[in-house]
């Protein structure tokens, strides 16, 4: 059964009931509203978990960057990486840092929609690219 | 071999070593050619998107949560939770001269196993139509080369005129007879190096038609050597709504090109009715909502911002034109339909082919009172102008009479008259398909019609008997035909040239 507006609505407000005033998500606070929703149960409870479970995790991927890395040296770049990325954001970063033997060197992060990449496997898809 | 390696060296040489930076999405839905996809919060409507594989697709939907994109290849590689790209480009296509005598497809790669084209260029598909002040009036002929439209519903250069009929009323040979007509005169105007010559390059989107229909074009165009002047668009039946949605503005596009350039160009859209049923099947499947005949609310503009894009340009901005002739097909002659009147009230006249003409043998079957050219008068030529001025009226009323003269016994002789002279104009506008007649000749036969020289021919015998003239005409008379070329007039010196021309024509015909 699809969403309706409503329950979007709804669960795009539950999102904002999560949040701290820093932008991040209280785990309090999702706690409260859970309990909340088992009590009141409104109709279709199951499509708005879903689409609140989802929101929060869409909320988590802008401040939780993602940095895979390839090559041997890519490790000891993460820090610098989120020095950077904190420089440029509002509110504060989390990393995940990930060895993904596939960039062959370089290195990939990932925070939110945005993906910046400067690794030789996007290089070598580039050149693919043009002779095509 | 060393070339092949310098290429690549140089290839990778000019490769960016800079990060990219891309905003990504995910496929959350995926059906008849069309992903919804999430994430992708910086595309831009129209913007190119990039699925795995090397997928191309289109952002055409910006909801709130998610972005409905159509699908421009084979989508059965991809699958939910694939990747997606935003690209930061609209899709464009290559232009040029370089596409002349090819056949490419809705995004302008060739598909005639002629090789790659050799072009630099490219437009974006979609553009805003020329404004008011780039423009100006119709003021310069364009021959079909088929008498009963060149005479009676004249196209002028810029002009959009729709070509709207029934299946199988001779919809598709009209705007090929035009084309062909084209070439015709591009080689003649080329070989006669005249430097004010302005030569109409041919754009031909065949839109939801079999293969074997483009074939046979294709191969029409091309026994009559008229390919050189002729890019195809071709979006098949086969192909996918997205590339049928998307292929009458790449050839928009490329005819584009040639108007910006100031050249002449001449685009065919065969035809919007399926245009509109394609684009119907994308706004379905993504959930627009709908409105009459389940067409979307946009349906109109779909149209209107492709067709308006078609215009006369003034000399301050280079003096090209692009000429559209859009292909409707109605149902059961039903003008009344929706997208038959939508089309008819954006373009500058319309060409009606009547089935039941068309069953008598009447071709072209053009309807006299449901065809109108509303601006290609002013560009038709003085000579021809003087000729066929009152040929519509005549045979407007010669319709009317043989209709109520089929429960008259006894007719007056006026009467009699006039519908003696419509039945031979009638006949003298049968022509063959893919056999276009100069104007300088159409001019000269119906000349010889006006001034009475049909009239003791015995009516069945007329299509033969102007067949008989045309080719006098081309031949022997040469001189009466030449002089209207060359001064687009009919001075009372050519007339009398032409009198004795068709005095000793009308001694050997037999």
């Amino acid at each position: 059964m699809p969403a309706t507006i409503k329950q979007r609505r709804l669960a795009k407000s539950l999102l904002q009931l999560s949040l701290s005033d820093e932008g991040r998500i209280k785990r309090n606070s999702v706690e409260e509203i859970l309990e909340s929703l088992r009590v009141s149960r409104p109709t279709g409870l199951v499509t708005i978990l879903r689409l609140f479970l989802h929101q929060i995790r869409r909320h988590e991927y802008t401040y939780h960057a993602r940095v895979e890395y390839g090559g041997k040296e890519g490790e000891k770049l993460s820090e610098k990486i989120l020095e950077k990325l904190n420089q440029n954001s509002s509110k504060a970063l989390d990393l995940t840092v990930i060895d993904n033997p596939k960039l062959i060197a370089g290195c990939k992060i990932r925070l939110g929609d945005d993906v910046y990449e400067n690794s030789i496997s996007d290089r070598l898809n580039k050149l693919q690219k043009t002779f095509l | 071999m060393s070339s092949i390696t310098d290429l690549i060296r140089k290839e990778i040489e000019n490769l960016s070593t800079d990060a990219t930076r891309t905003n990504v999405g995910t496929i959350t839905t995926l059906a008849d050619g069309v992903a919804k996809v999430e994430g992708l919060s910086k595309v831009m409507f129209n913007e190119m998107v990039e699925f795995p594989n090397n997928i191309l697709g289109i952002a055409l939907n910006l909801e709130e949560d998610s972005v409905g994109c159509v699908l421009l290849g084979d989508t059965s590689s991809l699958k939910e939770g694939d990747e997606v790209r935003t690209t930061g480009k609209l899709l464009s296509v290559p232009v040029g001269k370089a596409l002349l005598g090819r056949v490419v497809d809705a995004v302008g790669r060739p598909i005639d196993g002629k090789g790659t084209i050799d072009s630099d260029q490219s437009f974006p598909v979609e553009r805003i139509a020329p404004g008011i002040i780039p423009r100006k009036s119709v003021d310069q002929p364009l021959q079909t080369g088929i008498m009963a439209v060149d005479s009676m519903v004249p196209i002028g250069r810029g002009q959009r005129e729709l070509i709207i009929g029934d299946r199988s009323t001779g919809k598709t040979t009209i705007a090929i007879d035009t084309i062909i007509n084209q070439a015709k005169i591009n080689k003649q105007g080329e070989k006669s190096g005249d430097p004010d010559f302005r030569p109409v390059y041919c754009i031909y989107v065949a839109l939801g038609q079999k293969n074997s229909n483009v074939a046979r074009t294709i191969k029409a165009l091309e026994e009559k050597g008229a390919m050189e002047y002729v890019t195809i668009v071709s979006a098949p039946a086969a192909d996918n709504p997205a590339n049928q949605y998307l292929a009458p503005y790449s050839g928009c596009a490329m005819g584009e090109w040639f108007m910006e350039n100031g050249m002449d160009a001449l685009i065919v859209y065969d035809d919007l009715s399926k245009h509109a049923v394609a684009y119907r099947q994308i706004s379905l499947i993504l959930k627009r909502p709908s409105g009459r005949e389940a067409y979307p609310g946009d349906v109109f503009y779909l149209h209107s911002r492709l067709l308006e894009r078609s215009a006369r340009l003034n000399e301050n901005s280079g003096n090209g034109s692009l000429t559209a002739l859009p292909i409707i097909e109605t149902q059961m002659g039903d003008v009344s339909g929706y997208i038959p009147t939508n089309v008819i009230s954006i373009t500058d006249g319309q060409i009606f082919l009547e089935t039941d003409l068309f069953n008598k043998g009447i071709k072209p079957a053009v309807s006299v009172g449901l065809s109108v050219s509303r601006v290609g008068s002013a560009a038709q030529i003085k000579a021809y102008k003087k000729v066929a001025g009152k040929v519509k009226l005549e045979l407007a009323q010669f319709r009317e009479l043989a209709a109520f003269s089929q429960f008259e016994s006894d007719l007056d002789a006026s009467t009699k008259a006039r519908l003696d002279r419509g039945a031979r104009i009638v006949e003298m506008f049968k022509q063959g398909a893919y056999n276009p007649v100069p104007v300088e000749v159409q001019t000269a036969v119906m000349w010889g019609m006006q001034n009475d020289f049909f009239d003791s021919i015995a009516v069945d015998d007329i299509t033969r008997s102007v067949e008989s003239l045309k080719e006098y005409l081309s031949t022997q008379g040469k001189e009466p035909c030449e002089e209207i070329y060359n001064s687009g007039k009919l001075e009372e010196s050519t007339e009398q040239q032409l009198r004795s021309a068709l005095e000793d024509w009308k001694r050997t015909f037999s």
